[in-house]
């Protein structure tokens, strides 16, 4: 073929998967350069975004080893499933013990924290991590909230731990403590928290560049859910909206998850049926409803992971397997995982070339 | 495929015909509509707007043959019907899968560079797409052949990139 110019070359790349573009790293000097340069990940990442045909999003499982799943290749019956599943190891030098508590997930960038004591921002994909400095201890006794995510403006990458005492209530203010690390800066700084009667739990998720948190709303006697949203740019709180009313604290569990852009709330009645809401525009809509008693294996409760392109749930079941949910079909398929650890969490990633590390590209420019 | 237009078309200019003067020295005659396409035409066109006569006109492109413009002047005349009337994004999806899939990987950098020096865009992503799938699963030594490019790591560098991600490197198509 007659010799291209630089920029189709580039554009080309841009519109290959990743496996692709770090084994083309050997081409040559230029195109290692190229394949490594961080406004070539932002490109590449956009054009994989906007291919439709294309599929990006994987699941990674915190089991031991961890492991990451093609999981809309994941057949309904063909049985074409045999290599979706690519052993991970772990990121670094270090075997964790126990533990691995996902923090947040973005731009195929994801944070876990191991044993507690080593946290990590990681790119499955490339496999390059970054060992994160700790952040100051926080008090024993409260809940927690974490995410990872994207300030466009500043072009950095930020993880937020958040802690909430359990101790006091009523009219007692409680303690509360934030902090955010920028990748950029290399290290945590402390924030303000905004509300002292909503407490905000768990992992945050990021819908139009915002991260979103279940929150417990005390109102008098009265105990309602309400979402809270972070502005990764001004580092401030928001309440944005309240869940649908019947979804109360004394009869569900709920977990929030998004769907691309969209947030999606995911609760468990106990009255023995799950359902899934979507919200638009601050009003909600029922994706599905399913009645507890075609889910016999369970033990607990199952927690929603994701969304395939064609609509159907992923489920994690006790910690233990992945379960695919049709709503148009009405079925179910169990997908069994090999874990050496007694329970998993999933989270949804994008294949990126996106790097923890800020400069990678110079080595052979 | 025979064009239908003729009784429904009311643009005049879709009926002139402009020259276009390949690097080879051959002429062709191109409806305004498509010369207008191509942005050197254009440009061309705009400049010498005072002539009265378009018939009279020779616009040069010194940087595509006849072979190539001859390929690419009917995918652009149609491609420009269908953009012109509702029709599905999957029927230009057809229409341009058509019109890639028998084409050597020669032809395809001809045309690449044929779209990127006339600033036909669309025709550009399309081909930009088709090489990507083309080079997607192949293997290093492939994509070297293929885009005619110049090894420049020493053994050692290379080797020391390669074990980076021994994984990158597994199923990977026959060249």
């Amino acid at each position: 073929m007659a010799k291209l110019p630089q920029d189709i070359v580039a554009d080309i790349l841009s519109r290959l998967p990743v496996k692709s573009l770090l084994r083309f790293k050997c081409v040559s000097k230029p195109w290692f350069s190229l394949i490594s340069d961080s406004q070539f990940a932002k490109t590449q990442l956009k054009q994989a975004k906007s291919d439709c045909s294309g599929n990006i999003r994987r699941v990674l499982l915190t089991t031991s080893p961890l492991q990451s799943i093609d999981y809309e290749a994941f057949g309904f019956g063909d049985g074409s499933d045999s290599n979706i599943t690519v052993q991970l190891g772990y990121p670094g030098e270090k075997v964790p013990e126990d533990d691995a508590d996902i923090i947040g997930s973005c731009n195929g960038l994801v944070c876990i924290d191991f044993d507690s004591t080593n946290m990590v921002l990681w790119n499955p994909s490339t496999r390059v991590s970054r060992e994160l400095p700790r952040p100051a201890p926080f008090p024993e006794q409260g809940t927690f909230f974490d995410g990872l995510g994207y300030d466009t403006s500043g072009d950095d990458y930020k993880v937020i731990r958040g802690f909430i005492s359990t101790i006091g209530n009523g009219n007692v203010s409680r303690e509360t403590k934030v902090q955010v690390f920028s990748l950029k800066n290399n290290s945590w700084k402390e924030i303000q928290y905004f509300h002292a009667r909503i407490d905000i739990y768990g992992l945050g998720v990021l819908s139009n560049g915002k991260l979103h948190w279940l929150g417990i709303l005390e109102n008098g006697s009265n105990k309602n859910y309400a979402i809270v949203s972070f502005d990764l740019t001004e580092e401030r709180f928001t309440e944005v909206a309240s869940l649908p009313e019947h979804i109360d604290q004394t009869t569900s569990v709920v977990n929030l998850r998004n769907w691309g852009d969209r947030i999606v709330v995911f609760n468990d009645q106990r009255d023995g049926s799950f359902e899934a809401w979507e919200m638009k525009e601050s009003s909600w809509t029922r994706l599905f409803s399913i009645s507890r008693d075609k889910f016999p294996e369970y033990e607990y409760y199952p927690t929603l992971i994701g969304f395939t392109k064609d609509g159907k749930f992923l489920l994690g079941s006790d910690g233990r397997e992945l379960v695919f949910y049709s709503t148009k079909e009405d079925t179910f398929r169990y997908f069994e995982i090999y874990d050496e650890w007694p329970w998993f969490e999933g989270v949804i990633y994008e294949e990126s070339l996106v790097s923890p590390i800020v400069d990678e590209a110079s080595k052979f420019k | 495929m025979a064009s239908s237009s003729s009784s429904s078309s009311c643009s005049s200019s879709s009926e002139k015909k402009i020259t276009l003067k390949s690097s080879d020295g051959e002429a062709l005659n191109v409806e305004k509509n498509v010369a207008l396409e191509f942005e050197p035409a254009k440009g061309f066109l705009e400049d010498n707007s005072e002539e009265a006569d378009d018939e009279a006109i020779v616009v040069p492109l010194p940087n595509v043959s006849a072979a190539v413009l001859s390929e690419l002047i009917p995918y652009v005349k149609q491609r420009l019907e269908l953009s012109a009337k509702p029709v599905q994004k999957k029927l230009i999806k057809a229409f341009d899968d058509q019109f890639t899939r028998h084409l050597s990987d020669d032809k395809l950098g001809e045309l690449m560079l044929a779209a990127n020096y006339l600033g036909v865009n669309y025709l550009l992503d399309v081909l930009c797409d088709v090489t990507a799938d083309r080079i997607k699963n192949k293997s290093v030594e492939y994509v070297r052949e293929f885009l005619g490019i110049q090894n420049d790591f020493t053994p050692e560098e290379e080797a020391e990139l390669r074990a980076q991600c021994p994984w990158a490197f597994e199923g990977v198509d026959q060249d």
